[in-house]
């Protein structure tokens, strides 16, 4: 099956998937926060990655991303439509995340082995367009450098992001996006992680397919994107929606989203 | 039956439901209860008031004073096909629509301030698919009070001894002032409410809710240059996603106001599809 009419829409299968906070983070004004062990709905997740040997490929019933519904057989699923708002002025941005490593140390050297493929949740086999992103588990003292090596869309080993200086002393939750390697688009694969100069400070690095994002111009306010904004980006059952904020100022706000996943 | 194509959405029975409300003033930055404000503005469904049961608690419906009433969909399935929202406040406000599928209180904060609930009555005949996913913990302060409450639950998938966080931090002063209380990890809705530890320190007392989400309703904003003002938001079939409700829902607004001294009015009306 697949949405390709409007009749689909209105005869598939719909599940809303909130994912609130209850309160607040501090966070660096235009610098993308995480919030995924913050209290809410669903209930908090645990920052540190778990595993850094290999990575994991989170689902959606790892704690902290909203549980999904089991989608019809041979059914296809999306992201149909995304109510939003937050108590700042703020952007919001949703992603689907293939693989989380970490947490790391400040001063880590690792290289990855027998890190588990995350080809079934990538449509079309298509890596282009996945962001490579550090997210802070634990506060950093002492500006953090970061290089990562990964394999490229193509299947390309040995790519590299450079020696990255963050030029900050990252906080809990604050996410950086790692430039790629100059004719790349995309990660099939990370293969290591490397971190200098830093003292003291854990870092997760995670692999996510961009979803949806929006902007909350004011205070408490919000809107609806319907199909026609989300552009149906396709979603599995599996999905670990992750969601994150870029705040026009030093509070992360309390933001509400209530994304619906239709399938068909 | 249901409504699985434009066709059927265009030749569905039509029920329009409206209310109004008025707040003149709000202490609190935290959500209000639509449903707890005295029928201001022409409203005909006047004010909500304790379920009045703190041992099971009540699966309240459409007939309950408080509750917009909802003609019988005659066995068929209902959806909400249309909204419009609008505030004649100059701050946007953030609304949400939602079923509220369970309720208890009044629990006072009077001696022990400890309940266990027994034989609740069961939520999932207002629930589409039979899914518990989504559903939210509320509870609604009705006097002066605050601190943490802490609220054990079975979770999405039937696990007993679930225990929610803290409640909003905020001080609940101003009644009727609503906050959500953030799930355990790994859990993603609620079946069933099955005690509550209240802090005695405070006086008054609450009420706790399960809901359902049906939809945001958030102001929309134009701008004047730089300045803001806030204009009606028009949600058709697209915008709403055409959620399921039943003739039986017990529809409420939560809404939270961007500043803690302005008055608020609002305008909501719903047109409610079945086929």
């Amino acid at each position: 099956m697949a949405f390709t009419t409007f009749d689909d829409y209105v005869n598939s299968v719909k599940q809303k998937c909130p994912w609130v906070k209850t309160t607040t983070r501090t966070v660096v004004a235009n610098i993308w926060f995480s919030l995924f062990d913050i209290a809410g709905n669903p209930g908090a997740g645990t920052l540190s990655a778990g595993n850094t040997a290999n990575g994991v490929v989170p689902d959606d019933t790892v704690a902290g991303y909203p549980l999904l519904n089991a989608f019809g057989g041979g059914a296809v699923g999306i992201l149909s439509r995304v109510e939003f708002a937050n108590t700042v002025a703020c952007r919001l941005a949703v992603w689907d995340c293939l693989f989380a490593a970490g947490a790391y140390a400040f001063n880590a050297n690792t290289t990855l082995a027998s890190q588990p493929s995350y080809s079934g949740r990538v449509p079309g086999s298509n890596y282009s367009g996945l962001e490579l992103w550090l997210e802070t588990v634990t506060a950093f003292t002492g500006n953090q450098t970061i290089a990562v090596t990964y394999t490229n869309q193509a299947g390309t080993t040995g790519r590299t992001t450079g020696s990255i200086a963050t030029g900050v002393a990252p906080t809990i939750g604050r996410m950086l996006q790692l430039p790629l390697q100059a004719g790349d688009s995309g990660i099939q694969k990370i293969e290591s992680v490397v971190s200098t100069i830093a003292t003291v400070g854990t870092f997760n690095v995670r692999v996510m397919r961009p979803l949806w994002s929006a902007r909350v111009p004011a205070v408490n306010a919000g809107d609806v994107h319907d199909m026609m904004r989300t552009g149906l980006p396709t979603l599995y059952a599996t999905s670990a929606l992750f969601a994150a904020v870029n705040c026009d100022s030093t509070s992360s706000g309390v933001p509400e989203l209530e994304m619906e996943v239709a399938n068909n | 039956m249901a409504i699985t194509s434009q066709a059927d959405l265009r030749s569905a029975a039509r029920q329009t439901i409206r209310w109004q409300r008025v707040i003149s003033a709000n202490s609190d930055a935290l959500p209000m209860y639509s449903s707890a404000i005295g029928g201001a503005g022409g409203t005909t469904f006047g004010s909500w008031t304790s379920p009045g049961n703190t041992t099971s608690g009540i699966v309240p419906d459409s007939t309950v004073a408080g509750y917009p009433t909802i003609q019988s969909f005659n066995g068929n399935a209902g959806y909400i096909a249309e909204a419009e929202f609008v505030t004649t406040s100059a701050v946007p406000l953030i609304a949400r629509l939602v079923d509220v599928l369970w309720m208890g209180g009044p629990f006072t904060r009077a001696g022990s301030g400890s309940y266990t609930l027994s034989s609740q009555p069961s939520i999932s005949g207002r629930l589409p698919g039979g899914s518990y996913l989504g559903t939210e913990i509320w509870a609604w302060e009705t006097f002066a009070g605050g601190g943490p409450t802490a609220i054990t639950y079975t979770n999405q998938s039937g696990t007993t001894g679930r225990a929610t966080g803290s409640g909003p931090s905020g001080s609940f002063t101003n009644a009727p002032t609503v906050g959500l209380y953030p799930l355990q990890a790994g859990d993603s809705g609620v079946q069933k409410i099955e005690g509550l530890t209240l802090n005695t320190s405070f006086g008054g007392d609450i009420q706790l809710m399960i809901v359902r989400p049906l939809l945001m309703l958030n102001s929309v904003l134009e701008w004047e240059g730089p300045n803001p003002r806030t204009a009606e938001r028009l949600s058709g079939p697209l915008q709403t996603g055409l959620p399921q409700i039943y003739d039986t829902s017990a529809l409420a607004v939560f809404f939270r106001g961007a500043s803690v001294s302005t008055s608020y009015s609002w305008d909501l009306k719903l047109d409610v599809v079945s086929g």
